[in-house]
């Protein structure tokens, strides 16, 4: 009992909170740095979504990372913070900061591992229904012939990812007549006609071949790459092909008497509603170039109900567990037409932080103006004994 | 400006070919109501109506790194006098040494030699002007290179092009009243408007539907060896008047009479529909600024033709509603509130100093009261108006900021001082005060380069007072706050190091109570403003954090303070460890406010600004080079030194 009294005094020391709130300090700093030269989403794997950091310092410093970090954090606030504080009235405002740190801490922990965020871009006219992942990638097959209810055979992001570095991985099902084998997955690479002056980063088709880039810091410009095998399974016939994040056109394979498309492309999440673009304006500060507001209208379409929406900056759509905000506005170049570009995003802790910061900020209050009026009155006690002797 | 626009307009003028150089002319001094009535007219610049006065004073402070120089004859030129030299005058205005040079390399790079004067100097246009041409395909040249590549010489000469540019503009802008057009040349011209030259455009441009409607007509009733001489002359009216009316009034002074016309006119634009005939009050303004240029060698009738100019377009923009800020945005420049609260700070300072060396006059005390308190008063009412003029809450850009800060921490000060009355607070605010007000005039040379002047339009996800009033005011409240505690680690760091008050524990145990208390009040702040933050982000893109730099200089500096608490409530540091702490959480405050500004990623990336990172460079190794003499003092204090002897606080424990 004595060993694990201890062991939650040490969880819930003050001087565990020190060496944590300094830890995260530095990784903020370090993570903040690091931007500059890899780009924010490279900084937020290396230092908030790691368990160990080594920072490249004179002497190299091994810190817990962001994972560890905020993980120790919140068992040390739950513990000192919320168990083990002694009660009072004194420590009230105390505790209820810690709640609402808690909570934030819940909401980050749900947003990370819960949600889903992407983007989906209309022209004027046009309707969508699925929006687009901005850095993950997955492969679909289908039946290229079909139009009407056409099946989708996935194969998802970590599953690729797990492909780089040449591994290949042969998947199958049984709903399709053939398999395929994926290997060489490169985050970031460009299809070239292979010449003899580069080394090709994947097989050579058709005069052909993938060509490794360094990874984008704008991790949405990155366009992945890899090399596919189909192998149908009743003939042994097979085909290698390459699968370009960039390339508009799927590989084919001929199988089973079908024709079979697949296609390497930013992951795609359904969403329960369609919206169509009715219109979209941008509008400017006048006499300048600098844009004062973008509005769109759309139409929500919910089965057979439709209904028409404004979004515009910081007033965004918010349906069926989705919000969709105005983020982009574009001219299509051969059409002419103006093009709106929604992010959204499916998050079961949207409205955490708010209440979060209305618990912090109450808590922060009883806190701290209890001390300062105590200390005014202090003050004034100290200045009227003070007149008094003197 | 629009960079496409400015490359346009180098290039173009880039063609033109450079004016004569001309001496001096004298001119009789302007009127104090002709410069009333001229600073007081509206224009549509940087997005929002604003008085000629805000415009002139922006753009000679972008010139000439000050907003008014002396000429070569003696006379002191404020911005609206030299502006209307600029217009009225530009042979004498081209002599004006009104071009700050930072570097001579400059010169040299342009081929420009000009005898006697320092590295850093101030030259006319005229002196400039044989190195026009090339300065001009270099500014073009470097239009192209990325902001952030640009060498320190590239970015001189970039910045002079434009000036150059936007000052050769000012000084044709009126060429169009000046101009004489040869219509006594052509017998159907000549009937229209008389036997004399025509001098100016608006009565050309008045009768331009009847030239349309008629003309071919008449030019068909001639022979051919008539027409061709009639055609011949018309042509070159033609490009005399295209000539000048391209560069008309590079001013957006036209306000249309259709309030949902949002853009004023610029001249050409406004000689453009004066000429279709159904636009009246175009045509009336483009007459009553030549009226103004003929009239400008005698001082009433030119304050006569001014008065009828600025009745006729105060009217129209009084009556699309743009024009009630405008009277008082002029009374705010002209009020100056920010540099008479400099001078307030520094002689309450100076009172300070005085009070240190006679402790007994209290008078010098209550002196310091009063200056500081006016102040903070001329700050708050500084910051009120231009709340009022830009219909916003206090802060909305980083200049504004610098204000903010400064007023809530001499606020805070006399607060405190009000309550603990131990002078602590009261010798820290007039430093604060004057070292603010001194960053935000450095600052205002910058935002007047970046954005045209200090009340600039938002963009678009910034366009929201609500979220202005809330996050943005929260967090700066929370850098105020950082700050202060910082400079209070800071004074009781130095204090015990040269020995202040060394037997008045008293003192110390003070500044250490404000320094904690202030850290409480800025952890409120801070937290609530960063959270708020969070908020604004996720109900405008849709995630609450991401780690963007200027999220985690907010966050770092919740972190410092929230390290701080913990630290002292768990006993790891006492009076010492706190001031340094809070010093060093003053960097971070520091870090976040200006260094994140100047990454070149994330959300707030404005480029980088000249000079910020020296200056924040050097406050880091001030503040770091504090800290660390700090431990060799307490070292030396513990182990029995000097400081022990002085009754430090090694000899108390």
């Amino acid at each position: 009992v004595s060993v694990v009294r201890r062991g939650l005094a040490v969880l819930g020391s003050f001087g565990l909170a020190c060496l944590l709130l300094l830890d995260l300090f530095l990784l903020t700093l370090f993570g903040t740095l690091y931007q500059v030269e890899a780009g924010l989403f490279e900084a937020q794997k290396r230092y908030f979504e790691s368990w160990f950091v080594v920072q490249r310092t004179p002497v190299p410093l091994v810190l817990p990372g962001g994972l560890l970090c905020m993980g120790l954090l919140a068992v040390n606030l739950f513990v000192g913070g919320l168990v083990r504080i002694r009660k009072s009235a004194r420590t009230a405002g105390v505790i209820v900061v810690h709640v609402g740190i808690a909570l934030m801490l819940a909401a980050g922990f749900v947003k990370l591992y819960h949600s889903e965020d992407g983007h989906l871009t209309l022209r004027e006219g046009e309707q969508g229904d699925e929006f687009l992942s901005h850095y993950l990638w997955e492969v679909a097959l289908w039946d290229a012939r079909q139009t009407t209810g056409v099946v989708e055979h996935l194969v998802a992001h970590e599953e690729l990812t797990a492909l780089v570095g040449g591994r290949s991985r042969t998947f199958t099902s049984t709903a399709l007549p053939f398999d395929v084998e994926l290997s060489g997955f490169l985050p970031n690479c460009e299809a070239l006609p292979k010449g003899p002056m580069w080394q090709a980063d994947s097989a050579v088709v058709d005069g052909y071949a993938l060509k490794r880039l360094e990874p984008d810091p704008e991790v949405e410009r990155n366009l992945a790459g890899l090399t596919i095998r189909f192998r149908d399974r009743a003939t042994g016939a097979t085909r290698e092909d390459l699968l370009w994040g960039f390339e508009r056109h799927p590989a084919t394979f001929e199988s089973g008497g079908k024709t079979w498309a697949a296609s390497l492309r930013r992951m795609r999440y359904s969403m329960p509603f369609t919206v169509r673009l009715e219109d979209i304006r941008r509008e400017d500060h006048p006499g300048t170039a600098m844009a004062r507001s973008y509005e769109s209208d759309v139409t929500k379409i919910e089965g057979a109900t439709e209904q028409k929406i404004r979004i515009q900056m910081n007033e965004p759509l918010r349906h069926g567990g989705l919000v969709l905000f105005q983020s982009g506005y574009n001219v299509d170049r051969v059409s002419g037409r103006e093009v709106s570009t929604f992010s959204v995003v499916r998050n079961p802790s949207d409205h955490w932080p708010l209440y979060s910061c209305i618990v912090i900020g109450i808590g922060l209050v009883l806190a701290f103006v209890p001390k300062l009026v105590r200390f005014v009155r202090a003050q004034e006690q100290a200045r009227t004994q003070l007149q008094g002797s003197s | 400006m629009n960079l496409v626009r400015a490359t346009l307009a180098v290039l173009a003028l880039a063609l033109l070919a450079p004016l004569r150089s001309a001496q001096t002319t004298a001119r009789p001094p302007w009127s104090e109501r002709a410069v009333e009535l001229f600073a007081s007219l509206p224009v549509q610049d940087g997005g929002r109506v604003k008085p000629l006065d805000t415009y002139a004073q922006f753009r000679l402070l972008r010139f000439n790194g000050r907003r008014s120089f002396r000429a070569q004859d003696g006379e002191k030129l404020r911005p609206t006098p030299w502006l209307l030299d600029c217009l009225f005058h530009p042979q004498r205005a081209r002599a004006y040494r009104a071009f700050l040079v930072r570097d001579q390399a400059v010169l040299e790079a342009l081929g420009v030699r000009v005898e006697g004067r320092k590295k850093s100097d101030r030259y006319s246009y005229d002196e400039l002007a044989p190195g026009r041409d090339r300065l001009f395909s270099e500014g073009a040249r470097i239009h192209r290179i990325e902001e952030k590549r640009r060498t320190g010489l590239e970015s001189q000469l970039y910045v002079l092009a434009l000036n150059l540019r936007d000052f050769e503009s000012l000084i044709h802008a009126l060429d169009f009243a000046r101009t004489t057009l040869g219509t006594h040349e052509s017998a159907t011209l000549r009937a229209r408007f008389g036997a004399e030259a025509l001098r100016g455009v608006s009565a050309f441009l008045e009768r331009m539907p009847d030239l349309r409607a008629n003309m071919e007509g008449e030019l068909a009733a001639l022979g051919d060896d008539g027409r061709e001489a009639e055609l011949l002359v018309m042509e070159e009216v033609e490009r005399e008047l295209t000539g000048v009316l391209h560069n008309a009034l590079p001013l957006a002074l036209f306000p249309p009479p259709d309030p949902a016309e949002e853009q004023w006119l610029f001249g050409d634009a406004a000689a453009d529909r004066a000429s279709s005939g159904e636009r009246p009050e175009e045509l009336a303004l483009l007459r009553a600024w030549e009226s103004l240029e003929r009239s400008k060698g005698e001082a009433a009738a030119f304050e006569r033709e001014l008065a009828t100019l600025h009745a006729r377009v105060t009217s129209l923009a009084e009556r699309r509603g743009e024009y009630a800020k405008v009277p008082l945005e002029l009374r705010f420049y002209r009020g100056d509130y920010f540099t008479r609260a400099l001078v307030a700070y520094l002689a309450a300072f100076v009172l300070l100093c005085a009070s240190w060396l006679a402790p007994g006059a209290r008078w010098l005390v209550k002196g310091t009261w009063l200056l500081t308190a006016l102040g903070t008063l001329l700050v708050v009412v500084g910051v009120t108006l231009r709340c009022v003029i830009r219909e916003r809450p206090p802060v909305s850009t980083l200049y504004e900021t610098i204000l903010f800060i400064t007023g809530c921490c001499a606020i805070v000060l006399l607060v405190t001082e009000w309550i603990q009355r131990g002078r602590i607070a009261l010798g820290l605010a007039p430093v604060m005060g004057a070292a603010g007000m001194f960053l935000s005039m450095k600052y205002e040379l910058k935002e007047a380069a970046l954005a045209g002047d200090t009340m600039p339009s938002l963009v678009a996800v910034l366009d929201t007072n609500f979220w202005l009033a809330t996050h943005v005011t929260t967090i700066t409240l929370g850098y105020a706050a950082g700050l202060l505690a910082a400079a209070l680690g800071n004074l009781w760091l130095i204090g015990r190091m040269i020995g202040l008050k060394k037997s008045d524990a008293a003192f110390y145990k003070s500044i250490a109570r404000m320094t904690y208390g202030v850290v409480c009040f800025g952890l409120i702040f801070s937290v609530v403003g960063t959270i708020l933050g969070g908020i604004w982000a996720n109900y405008s893109w849709g995630r609450f954090w991401g780690w963007d730099p200027k999220e985690n200089g907010a966050l770092l500096i919740c972190l410092g303070e929230l390290l701080i608490l913990h630290a002292r409530m768990g006993g790891y540091v006492r009076d010492h460890g706190l001031a340094v702490l809070a010093a060093l959480n003053g960097m971070t405050v520091a870090f976040s406010w200006w260094h994140v500004n100047n990454l070149g990623v994330g959300l707030h990336s404005y480029g980088k600004t000249e000079g910020v990172l020296l200056a924040l460079y050097t406050y880091y190794g001030l503040g770091l080079a504090l800290v660390l003499a700090s431990f060799v003092w307490r070292l030396g204090a513990r182990s029995g030194g000097p400081a022990r002897a002085a009754g430090e606080p090694g000899a108390a424990r």
